[in-house]
């Protein structure tokens, strides 16, 4: 008998924690449908999970990853600083992200962030180049704030990523936004589909039809092997029918792979984006969830899988978007709804 | 040393669970309360399974032996040999001691 190795896809273990559902702002695309945060963990069952993680981590033998998100993060500094300082110590916690929308970055926040060892990079996100595409999405005044939050963190020397929801909105603004963003000099951008879930059911007419997505992860590919600031991050799901030989480009579903998403309640998620509870952070153990979730075995035999998912010579690289098929068709092991393979193509 | 003709049947531990990926030919089993986690071959998969379905440990044997086509005296051996390393790891039991933990919990 060995360990496996096999199941884990990789040497890391990514959680993604929205400790809060509060959120200042009310973005159209959010799948977020309360913000009520009901239930919201205290600092203390906070560092409890973070010890159940380091325990995790160990007995697995895996880096952690962490993006420390809400809601709005910055809505709870007074729990969120203290849970930071505790991450910061955890043996195998390899470094952690924080998710923000930019607006209560000040000097001040800076300061505090700069006494974090592990704190990899900041990530904001930016809907277009300009205040009238950005804050028809992401609220008035939004655009400003994010920027001049960016600016902060760059004359402090933090690595800054972006991220951008395209959806049928927004989808010209992809080239402007990354020629701002070099300006800016920040250092990442990623490009996130838009799935029509919570807030974002009221706008899902802007859904990107298959045709669309294979133009703009084309122009993305495209522009990224010519550009070095920012990166532009490639590793999502169906990049890999771009160039599946190519190892920078396109990633599997992180479901049931090397990922779970902790809410602020405790509840877990496969993915965020996949909103069905398959355990709670506070009362299960991780290793229950991992080892015997049905919906994360639902997912790895990917044998389940249906439509043109099924089958598909890509799923060792790929396995398309699970909650995009769950968000469109109500069944998480429907086919991908925006996978353009065998599809009609326009150049 | 293992000791089929005695009246302790064996079972799962109480924190075991096992999980198959046929299409890949992958098996495990899974300690939920400890973390450790076993990668199986396909035979050892199969003993597990049937202990899961608490079958006598002999029907299991010569289940075994019929199964995988094999001598009964290599069988024989191969089959308590696993037995006896499933023993050592805590992924089976006997069942009273399972019983004394499950108690305990």
């Amino acid at each position: 008998m060995n360990y496996f190795e096999d199941l884990n896809i990789n040497e890391e273990f990514y959680f993604q924690w929205h400790i809060t559902g509060k959120c200042n702002l009310r973005c159209s695309h959010c799948y977020h449908e309360s913000y009520s945060s009901d239930n919201e963990l205290g600092i203390y069952d906070l560092l409890h999970v973070a010890d159940k993680m380091e325990e995790t981590l160990g007995k697995w033998g895996k880096k952690g990853t962490l993006s420390i998100t809400g809601g709005e993060p910055f809505v709870v500094s007074d729990k969120m600083l203290p849970l930071l300082k505790h991450i910061d110590a955890l043996k195998h916690v390899h470094h952690f992200d924080i998710l923000t929308n930019g607006c209560y970055i000040t000097e001040d926040v800076v300061d505090h962030l700069k006494k974090f060892n592990k704190i990899r990079r900041i990530q904001l996100s930016l809907e277009g180049s300009s205040p009238e595409i950005n804050d028809a999405i992401r609220g008035s005044g939004s655009f400003d704030k994010t920027i001049n939050a960016i600016r902060l963190l760059k004359e402090n020397d933090f690595q800054v990523a972006v991220m951008m929801t395209i959806s049928n909105f927004n989808v010209s603004e992809i080239e402007p936004l990354i020629d701002l963003l070099a300006e800016e000099r920040v250092d990442t951008f990623a490009a996130e589909r838009f799935i029509p879930e919570g807030r974002g059911l009221e706008m899902q007419q802007y859904l990107l039809d298959k045709d669309q997505l294979r133009q703009v992860f084309s122009g993305l590919y495209e522009r990224a092997l010519g550009q070095e600031k920012p990166r532009i991050l490639l590793y999502r799901p169906l990049f890999a029918l771009l160039d599946d030989k190519d190892p920078t480009v396109g990633a599997m579903c992180s479901v049931g792979t090397n990922a779970l998403t902790i809410m602020h309640d405790g509840t877990i998620y496969p993915c965020r984006r996949l909103p069905i509870p398959i355990g709670n952070a506070l009362t299960d153990s991780f290793y229950e969830i991992w080892y015997t979730s049905e919906l994360l075995w639902n997912i790895r035999k990917t044998g389940n899988l249906k439509g043109k998912c099924s089958g598909c010579d890509l799923i060792p690289v790929c396995r398309g978007c699970r909650a995009m098929a769950y968000a469109v068709s109500g069944d998480y092991l429907a086919e991908d709804p925006q996978c353009w393979k065998w599809g009609k193509i326009n150049h | 040393m293992l000791e089929m003709g005695k009246n302790k049947p064996l079972e799962l531990g109480a924190s075991i669970f096992l999980q198959e990926i046929k299409e890949l030919e992958k098996y495990w089993a899974f300690n939920i309360e400890t973390g450790e986690h076993y990668s199986l071959n396909r035979t050892s998969y199969w003993i597990l399974a049937q202990i899961g379905e608490s079958k006598p440990l002999h029907d299991i044997s010569q289940d075994f032996i019929d199964t995988f086509d094999v001598e009964e005296e290599v069988g024989v051996n191969d089959f308590n040999n696993i037995i006896n390393n499933f023993l050592d790891e805590g992924i089976i039991e006997r069942r009273e001691e399972n019983e004394e933990r499950k108690s305990k919990i």
